[in-house]
């Protein structure tokens, strides 16, 4: 299991957003429920959250160094192209690593 | 669950609205949302206060910018808003910016918007309803690319 931190300010917006890209494009390529899971935190908590990955835009990937995860950056929230592009391959590593 | 047409009503949609800066963009929005009592006049301020509090992350893909704020900041009913500028405007997004569509979010709570926010992301992640969007020549038309998703 993939624990996986969809951030943004509220939690509301656009931390919902990036979960959907990450849940359309893990499940596309094969990945389920037993998986990974994706949680929408705000940043005020994000921390607390302990993934394995991190996905936020840069402004909030700011305030996440020197966090014990991968910090992955999206611009766009509505392409999943460029979700699977910065997610993908960190993500099957990981699962790999967990899966040895 | 609460579909996109029962969230992007007929009154919270306008297009080419001048405005002067940022600021003026969310309340253009804000306004739509008061003036059809889906939020509190103060909600407009917050989302002002929270594009502030945040920085303009708010600016969540190019040209498009989604403010919001919390639902106890004054929101009566579960609402978006969407307001195509007649000029695009800097929120300070060095990705993103300029911005000429705002899309404002009122949640009730953390989930009631969710499909329609799914619904709202698969217009705004599809290249052509992008071009749509830029293109409509009236609300109506606006609209309809929303409520088509």
């Amino acid at each position: 299991m993939i624990k996986i931190s969809a951030v943004c300010g509220m939690g509301l917006g656009s931390g919902l957003l990036v979960k959907m890209g990450i849940e359309r494009v893990l499940e596309r390529h094969g990945f389920g429920r037993k998986d990974f899971r994706v949680e929408v935190a705000d940043i005020s908590t994000a921390r607390a959250t302990t993934p394995d990955i991190f996905v936020t835009t840069a402004e909030f990937a700011k305030s996440l160094r020197e966090v014990d995860a991968e910090v992955i950056t999206v611009k766009n929230l509505f392409n999943e192209g460029e979700i699977e592009e910065a997610l993908l391959d960190v993500f099957k590593r990981i699962y790999e690593e967990k899966n040895k | 669950m609460i579909d996109v047409k029962e969230l992007i009503r007929e009154n919270l949609i306008d297009v080419d609205v001048s405005v002067e800066d940022w600021q003026g963009a969310i309340r253009a929005a804000g306004k739509l949302m008061v003036e059809d009592e889906a939020v509190e006049e103060r909600f407009v301020d917050a989302m002002i206060r929270v594009a502030k509090e945040f920085g303009p992350y708010i600016v969540v893909a190019p040209g498009i910018a989604l403010p919001h704020a919390r639902p106890e900041d004054g929101v009566i009913k579960a609402s978006i808003a969407i307001v195509r500028l007649a000029t695009p405007v800097e929120f300070g997004n060095e990705d993103n910016d300029p911005v000429y569509l705002v899309v404002a979010l009122a949640a009730i709570d953390h989930d009631q918007h969710i499909d329609g926010l799914r619904q709202l992301a698969l217009v705004l992640g599809d290249d052509d309803k992008i071009e749509a969007i830029k293109k409509a020549a009236t609300k109506e038309e606006l609209l309809d690319i929303f409520w088509s998703s």
